[in-house]
């Protein structure tokens, strides 16, 4: 979301206009991570990396089917390797 | 162990972990009093009149559940992890040894109850079809001391922006240990998930001086895994209100949070390690959290997949599967401090605040109240003034 919002106020002018942004992001920002820090609502088990597992009969295919050039995105679009709680 | 002999005892239907002991009186093997207690900071049981200490079998070799988990096929199930039976009552009463009296035990928050007449300990032992009584417990390492030090180091931690009725009511020493009930699993399964991969193979800029965008060549590749893997000791609330973690709602996520437990410990039941701690009640059965493990199953598959991976752009995973070959279920009860705060709301609701500690390892976890008001100046403030520098910058731009 702050990417967003700086990405947007700062695509199309050397006028640092953007920084007018400052405030309100900082303030939001401010009172959202003391307000996580207190209430830990978004911590839960890691039992995806915490639990003992043993892996065996391995097997991998990994295939080059094509090119994805000129693109504008830092990421795979739709990422998940990140987020193994989500079911697909 | 062979095929046959692990199929014939599958048929023989849920392993006997019930013990001998009998409910009632439970006497020291040594001198035969009933003054049993769990000695602090340790797996021991201590009788209090002769001092004689032992420790009770080591719950997993003792039934077997330490063997390999690449072997296990079908749902594998002791006593202690039986159905729920919905009309059984919570309300044990039992028949003191000593002296005859009658006394009732409420099962949903405690397993020992002591004789009004001649002040013996009376012990629920057998396994009920409440779900009260488990195959296995973890006894308290952690001494009530050193809890309260924990909530205390966490909460001062926190002090700045907690509410205010929060800090003046605030005694650390009020943390109780209770025995929290869960379900373990160990999973033998087969996962196959598959997806595509980015591997960057060029990064470039285009656009005049101030104004470039960043643009990315990548190859693109078809991902596939597919592997047997096991799961040792997945832990999981059998009780549907713990298990409930709407953090909207409760604070259950941070007592999720202290796991895991060293569940490997586990000795087997005995009422004596209760001592002056309470106890919740299991009320899942495994059926109703077969799903939560199986889910839970499929994200560490994900995550292991992941982990053989090396794709600088990511993955982005498309299909999973998963094959659960063998499940063996076990009923424990580990050990939490507690420390508790209802936080009643200016819309007259309440919401119940915890401070978790785990009993073995010390992990601590918590919520505590915000005070919002409070919060919201010191943000507005701090925003106020980075508003005041930015417009400084702007107008003399």
């Amino acid at each position: 979301m702050l990417e967003l919002t700086i990405g947007l106020i700062t695509a199309d002018s050397d006028w640092p206009g953007w920084l007018l942004a400052l405030g309100p992001v900082g303030a939001a920002s401010f009172y959202w991570a003391v307000w996580r820090a207190y209430r830990n609502t978004d911590k839960s088990h890691s039992y995806e990396r915490e639990t003992e597992v043993v892996v065996s009969n391995l097997f991998g295919e990994d295939v080059k089917v094509g090119e994805n050039n000129g693109t504008r995105a830092r990421w795979i679009q739709g990422r998940n390797d990140d987020k193994p709680r989500q079911r697909l | 162990m062979p095929q046959e002999l692990a199929d014939a005892l599958q048929q023989d239907g849920p392993i006997d972990s019930s013990n001998a002991k009998g409910d009632g009186l439970t006497k020291c093997p040594r001198c035969g009093s009933a003054e049993i207690g769990p000695v602090p900071g340790t797996d021991h049981l201590r009788c209090a009149y002769c001092r004689y200490e032992w420790v009770a079998a080591n719950f997993m070799a003792s039934v077997g559940f330490d063997s390999p988990i690449d072997q296990l096929h079908g749902t594998v199930v002791t006593t202690g992890v039986g159905d729920i039976d919905r009309n059984a009552s919570n309300i044990i009463t039992l028949k003191c040894q000593g002296c005859g009296a009658e006394v009732v035990v409420n099962t949903e928050s405690q397993l020992q109850a002591r004789c009004h007449w001649c002040r013996q300990v009376l012990s629920q032992q057998t396994q009920i079809p409440n779900g009260a009584v488990p195959d296995a417990v973890l006894p308290f390492h952690l001494t009530h001391e050193q809890a309260v030090e924990q909530v205390r180091k966490f909460a001062s931690r926190r002090r700045m922006f907690a509410l205010k009725r929060f800090k003046q009511e605030f005694v650390p020493e009020n943390v109780v240990g209770v025995y929290m009930p869960y379900l373990l699993v160990d999973g033998n399964a087969h996962a196959k998930i598959d997806g595509f991969g980015e591997i960057k193979t060029r990064q470039y800029q285009r656009g005049s001086d101030n104004n470039k965008t960043t643009y990315y060549d990548a190859d693109v590749y078809r991902v596939g895994r597919d592997f047997d893997f096991t799961v040792d000791d997945l832990t999981i609330e059998s009780s549907s209100a713990r298990a409930n973690q709407n953090t909207k709602q409760n604070t259950n996520n941070v007592i999720n949070t202290i796991l895991p437990f060293d569940t490997k410990n586990s000795v087997a039941y005995d009422a004596n390690y209760m001592g002056s701690f309470t106890s919740e009640k299991r009320d899942l059965d495994v059926d109703q959290v077969m799903p939560v493990a199986r889910s839970q199953m499929l994200s560490i598959a994900r995550q292991k997949a992941t982990e053989t991976t090396n794709y600088d752009r990511g993955i982005r995973w498309e299909s999973e599967q998963l094959e659960l070959k063998g499940t063996r279920w076990v009923s424990v009860l580990l050990p939490v401090w507690l420390y508790s705060y209802y936080e009643k709301k200016s819309d007259g609701s309440a919401f119940l605040h915890y401070i978790a500690v785990n009993g073995r390892t010390g992990e601590t976890m918590g919520s505590i109240p915000v005070s919002v008001g409070k919060l919201l100046l010191v943000a507005l403030t701090l925003g106020t003034v980075l508003e005041g520098v930015a417009i400084a910058i702007v107008a003399n731009f």
